[in-house]
């Protein structure tokens, strides 16, 4: 990853920020960090906590940057993934990270959760399960008539069939051909 | 609604009196479990105490409101409940090791016949276990289905049309529907085939654990095989597939003790013989101990050699005689482990004895 100030050397530290749901990240290699004086306050593989919250402001003041800054914990979680800032994407409902599914064994925090990491969930529900879509039943509330609310998950899927083919993912397209496939004999079995 | 442990032991086991599966003789008993999360609430891992309250609160609203049933049902609040009850419903299977351990906010709401337990937060916010006497998955999943369709008709679900039925670990998910039998596969673990039995069962994605629930050793030869797989199939497709499997492992046990029977026969009656001898006679009973001697006499009656014993009495034991429920019968702390296992084997000479197993 190159630097975001220089653009040519190798990024060796990352600053990031979540705030309202945006993502600010910015990447900076040893000279743009010692050009900011940020080396005089922590030494890289053994982070100085407690000094870095002022230095980093100074820095991303100079890089014009609104209301960038990290915690000292966000920083600690920071140097545990140099190379996945998502770690720390929370989700909006019940404030779970990814670290927290981690710590608590897989479990997700709440329905939310599963749009919020979406890919992970879903790659972790194609190990265990081998499939990925649902095909029992229904809460009593939610119930449309079956055959209609299997008309229009078919529907969808063929159309994002049809997009992932355009789109010439065809990986992806296999996948949903595969789902598509499900449904259908399901909706045959139905009727 | 009816709150004490007390009545609940005046009552026991009346599900193994029932008439459904009297004469299967592998299979104990059947279990179904759906897993259930509230839409508007974090899943209890990661929950505010306020909201996991409010859960409880909801749900409790429905029993005594008279909406999910007329008939009793038991409630126990687990922040209520004394260890010593805790550990009694454990041993009675009627809640998990989550709810022993943890009592904020955790209830559990008991069918009269004490075949259904509903355990609210536990890692889910509901969950519903439904068991039925020997091998009868559809018995055990028309009871849990009732429940869960009534509770749906007050109480809005976590539910995605795609993924189905959200729950707190996506192991769960789709379905939420946990299929199990209990077997006794002792005539597969004398011969020595259980193990590859175990293997065969685990490639096809079905779970083999010890009768003390995940993690714990062979006790008695008594073994829970559940499925792992929750999503893709429909709840019906499930059931098929766990009926198929569990229909072959029990004609494989039959086969395997018919064999000993025919190749090994002193030893297999020798083994019968002296569990019997342990129990009639022994002054010191450790629960493992018990549960090795009931599964040696379980087989001398399903083999006829005791003819005078009943299946059903036997059964009870097993059931009946954990560390906690001897306390309750004792009234009283044991001061040591020895006079607890004195105890038992007193109380099972004296069933023995008093004729009570036949």
């Amino acid at each position: 990853m190159l630097c975001d100030i220089c653009k040519k050397n190798n990024a060796v530290i990352r600053i990031q920020k979540i705030n309202n749901g945006k993502n600010v990240v910015v990447n900076l290699c040893a000279d743009c960090a010692e050009k900011h004086k940020a080396h005089e306050h922590f030494e890289f593989g053994d982070i100085e906590i407690g000094d870095i919250l002022d230095n980093i402001k100074k820095i991303t003041k100079n890089l014009n940057l609104q209301n960038v800054f990290v915690t000292a914990e966000e920083v600690e979680e920071i140097s545990k993934f140099p190379d996945d800032g998502k770690k720390l994407v929370k989700c909006p409902k019940c404030g779970f990270t990814l670290v927290d599914v981690d710590k608590n064994s897989g479990k997700l925090g709440c329905s939310e959760c599963y749009k919020v990491f979406e890919k992970e969930v879903m790659e972790a529900i194609e190990n265990i399960h081998r499939c990925k879509i649902h095909v029992g039943k229904h809460p009593i509330a939610l119930r449309v008539d079956s055959p209609a609310l299997l008309k229009e998950k078919i529907a969808k899927l063929e159309q994002d069939l049809q997009q992932a083919v355009r789109s010439e993912k065809y990986e992806q397209a296999a996948i949903l051909r595969d789902e598509l496939n499900l449904l259908k004999k399901s909706r045959i079995e139905n009727e | 609604m009816n709150n004490s442990i007390e009545k609940l032991l005046k009552n026991p086991l009346s599900f193994l009196n029932a008439a459904d599966n009297s004469n299967d003789i592998v299979a104990i008993s059947s279990r179904i479990r759906l897993a259930r999360n509230l839409q508007e609430f974090a899943f209890p891992v990661a929950a505010k105490l306020e909201e996991l309250q409010e859960v409880r609160n909801q749900v409790d609203d429905l029993f005594a409101g008279g909406k999910i049933s007329k008939s009793g049902f038991y409630r126990f609040f687990m922040d209520e409940l004394p260890e010593l009850d805790r550990k009694i419903l454990f041993e009675r299977r009627l809640i998990s090791n989550d709810l022993l351990e943890n009592v904020a906010n955790r209830a559990v709401y008991i069918s009269a016949n004490e075949k259904i337990s509903l355990m609210v937060n536990e890692e889910d916010h509901l969950r519903i276990q439904s068991f039925c006497n020997g091998f009868n998955l559809k018995k055990a999943y028309k009871a849990a289905e009732n429940l869960d369709n009534k509770i749906s008709e007050h109480l809005q679900y976590a539910f995605d049309p795609r993924l189905g039925y959200l729950s707190s670990c996506p192991s769960n998910v789709g379905t939420a529907v946990r299929a199990s039998v209990m077997l006794h596969l002792v005539g597969l673990q004398i011969s020595g085939e259980l193990d590859s039995a175990v293997r065969a069962l685990n490639k096809l994605n079905f779970a083999v654990r010890g009768v003390f629930g995940e993690g714990s050793s062979n006790v008695g030869s008594l073994f829970q095989i559940s499925n792992q797989f929750t999503l893709g199939c429909a709840e019906e497709e499930i059931l098929e597939k766990i009926q198929n499997t569990i229909e072959q492992i029990i004609s494989y046990e039959l086969n395997a003790r018919e064999q000993l029977f025919r190749t090994k026969q002193y030893e297999i009656l020798d083994y019968i013989g002296r569990s019997y001898g342990m129990l009639k006679h022994a002054y010191l009973l450790e629960n493992k101990e018990l549960y090795n001697a009931i599964s040696g006499v379980k087989l001398g009656v399903d083999m006829g050699v005791f003819s005078n014993l009943n299946i059903k009495r036997v059964h009870e034991i097993f059931i009946s005689m954990g560390d906690a429920h001897l306390q309750k019968y004792h009234g009283a702390p044991f001061k040591n482990i020895e006079e607890k296992n004195s105890y038992r084997a007193a109380l099972v000479r004296d069933k023995i004895r008093k004729g009570q197993l036949e």
